[in-house]
């Protein structure tokens, strides 16, 4: 008799045709990720800003719209000519508080959580080879690739989009006509959030796909950070020429944000000259690429091994 | 195996090439498997591993086609997938996780509801013998354990085939017993079909009833192992003593093979049908003493691909 005859069976139910093969990668890296006591101090971090926020709209509601005009007056003193009305300050109040949101105290807390949930999760792979296990299952190199940077993106959303959102929500709630405002920025920062998830997300894999340390894809992204931001500083303070601001990675994200919430009609709050719009663009274009093109590489040898 | 199984083709593979630069992995390879199980056999850089890499779609044929249960191995290569299981030779694991975990992930990824997933995982590690560690983390386990738990995640989503390459490198005797046990109940019983890449022809004796035989990228031969594996039984190791070239003459004009391997002992092929019988015989009727006679167990991969090779010489008329 077969050693182990008794409990085989053959499985009688029918396989799912989902375009979202890559689904289960997700949902088993977000179970693994949130064990992580780093990941959730930096998911609470993220929060700390709208609460500051969700305090001075609470204090607009008690004390009333002067306080609003007061703030508006006080931040936005250029932007606004006489005959502004309730609406356009509200407007503007929404598109300048998330790209502050955005730009300022989030930065820190999207590089070091995409740093976190990212630079492991192709290099672990690779170590193990469980690339190979992927590979052979019935999804493609994109699939997998998809998969990955899903999971980077909801991190990224998490911390960027989530408390944005919940501002928003409590301002809308709170405030008499601001539910238009709020809804008239939300797919700006949206869009802001995705790209910032996609190129991120792209760079941080392609990292990680170089290695199979962990470790060592976090002090190469931290360094392409922090270093190219000393860089363009260094530069600009020498040269006394803004263009150089480009060179740094995250100027370049702060640039294009800025640009996506409507720089033309906020105050100048990410950099006093900005350079043509098209020049960040096409360096975070040209990074994601990259970042892409070397991943399809590195799986496309393994595919090979 | 059903009489439907036996009739339709499990693997077939027309003028199949692969080539790496200008080193060629496969060449012009042609089979049409059929039946339950099939052993492939060869020595390391045979190309085996590519060729089952180039049957599950993941390597691009420089020319040919294949296809596997009827599905092409490019154009359907996730429909192909999702009826196969592989079993690959490295060590694989998704790190920190659980079996159980990693297991279901398989099924998921195959395309399976995760309830059906979660139940099949269990199933499967319990076939497979790891039901008791299966909460563990993979990372933790003996190389029995994770050579099972890659056969438990291959089977989870109940494969019409399955790849296995080299699966029981690096076992001890039981734990390697055991798979091999297990392997044979799956192609004789559960009708699943075996494809089973080794250079240990033990192993693919013990589980397939066909083999494939690799070299370099060519096809040496395929067949039924007990026909070919009486090849390889004709090989035998002779020390003798008297006077050699006469005893070698005396061999080849009965139709022996014989070759000295330069050690003071000599490899003697007897003919198809004979044994070790042929080979006292000659000594006595030639005066020459035997010190030692034995079937020779250095390789036997080796002894049969030498078989086979001088099978071929003499059908070329070499």
């Amino acid at each position: 008799m077969p050693v182990y005859d008794q409990s085989y069976r053959h499985w009688k139910g029918s396989f799912r045709r989902s375009p979202l093969r890559w689904a289960p990668m997700v949902s088993y890296h977000m179970k693994h990720l949130m064990r992580s006591k780093l990941v959730w101090f930096f998911l609470l971090g993220a929060f700390a800003p709208a609460l500051g926020a969700i305090i001075f709209v609470y204090v607009g509601y008690l004390e009333g719209p002067e306080v609003l005009s007061r703030a508006v007056d006080v931040l936005l003193i250029d932007s606004l000519g006489e005959s502004a009305t309730r609406d356009d300050e509200y407007r503007i109040m929404a598109r300048y508080g998330m790209l502050s949101m955005l730009v300022f105290p989030q930065s820190f807390v999207v590089l070091s959580i995409t740093s976190i949930v990212g630079s492991g999760l192709i290099a672990k792979d690779i170590r193990s080879n469980a690339l190979e296990i992927y590979l052979t299952k019935p999804i493609t190199p994109t699939d997998y690739i998809l998969g990955k940077l899903a999971v980077i993106a909801i991190f990224i959303f998490l911390v960027t989009f989530a408390p944005a959102a919940l501002v928003l929500l409590v301002a809308s709630s709170l405030w008499e006509g601001f539910g238009a405002a709020a809804l008239s920025v939300t797919p700006a920062l949206f869009l802001a959030c995705a790209i910032t998830a996609l190129v991120n997300g792209s760079v941080i894999l392609g990292l990680s796909s170089l290695t199979k340390s962990s470790r060592y894809a976090t002090v190469i992204w931290f360094a392409i950070c922090f270093v190219s931001q000393a860089t363009a500083s260094a530069l600009q303070e020498i040269t006394r020429e803004p263009m150089w601001q480009v060179i740094s990675y995250r100027q370049n994200f702060a640039l294009i944000i800025a640009e996506i919430m409507g720089s033309t009609e906020l105050p100048n709050v990410v950099v006093s000259d900005p350079p043509h719009m098209g020049i960040p663009i096409a360096l975070l274009g040209f990074a994601t690429l990259t970042a892409i093109l070397v991943l399809r590489r590195t799986i496309r040898a393994v595919e090979n091994a | 195996m059903t009489s439907e199984g036996n009739a339709s083709s499990a693997i077939r593979a027309e003028g199949l090439c692969v080539r790496y630069g200008k080193f060629e992995a496969l060449s012009e390879l042609n089979l049409d498997f059929r039946g339950p199980s099939l052993g492939l056999l060869g020595p390391n850089g045979a190309g085996k591993s590519t060729f089952i890499k180039t049957l599950l779609g993941l390597i691009r044929p420089n020319a040919g086609r294949a296809s596997v249960l009827g599905l092409d191995s490019r154009r359907q290569r996730l429909a192909l997938r999702r009826s196969v299981g592989y079993v690959p030779e490295k060590d694989c694991h998704i790190p920190e996780m659980s079996a159980v975990d990693y297991v279901t992930l398989g099924g998921e990824l195959a395309g399976m509801p995760r309830s059906d997933a979660i139940q099949r995982a269990h199933e499967m590690l319990q076939f497979c013998g790891v039901g008791e560690a299966r909460y563990r983390a993979v990372d933790d386990y003996s190389a029995g354990m994770r050579q099972r738990t890659k056969l438990a995640q291959a089977l989870v989503h109940d494969p019409k085939l399955v790849f296995l390459d080299e699966p029981t490198n690096g076992l001890d005797p039981e734990g390697r017993l055991k798979l091999l046990s297990v392997l044979r109940d799956l192609q004789e019983n559960k009708g699943i079909r075996i494809v089973l890449s080794s250079h240990l022809l033990r192993d693919v004796e013990f589980v397939c009833e066909e083999v494939m035989v690799l070299r370099r990228g060519r096809l040496v031969v395929h067949g039924n192992v007990l026909e070919l594996k009486q090849l390889s039984d004709r090989h035998l190791l002779v020390k003798a003593r008297g006077d050699i070239a006469v005893f070698q003459r005396a061999l080849e004009g009965k139709g022996c093979q014989f070759e000295d391997d330069g050690k003071q002992s000599y490899r003697v092929i007897v003919p198809s049908g004979c044994g070790s019988e042929l080979i006292l015989e000659t000594a006595l009727e030639n005066d020459i003493q035997i010190r030692h006679l034995k079937r020779e167990e250095s390789s036997l991969e080796e002894a049969f691909l030498s078989a086979l090779d001088g099978e071929a010489n003499r059908h070329a008329g070499l």
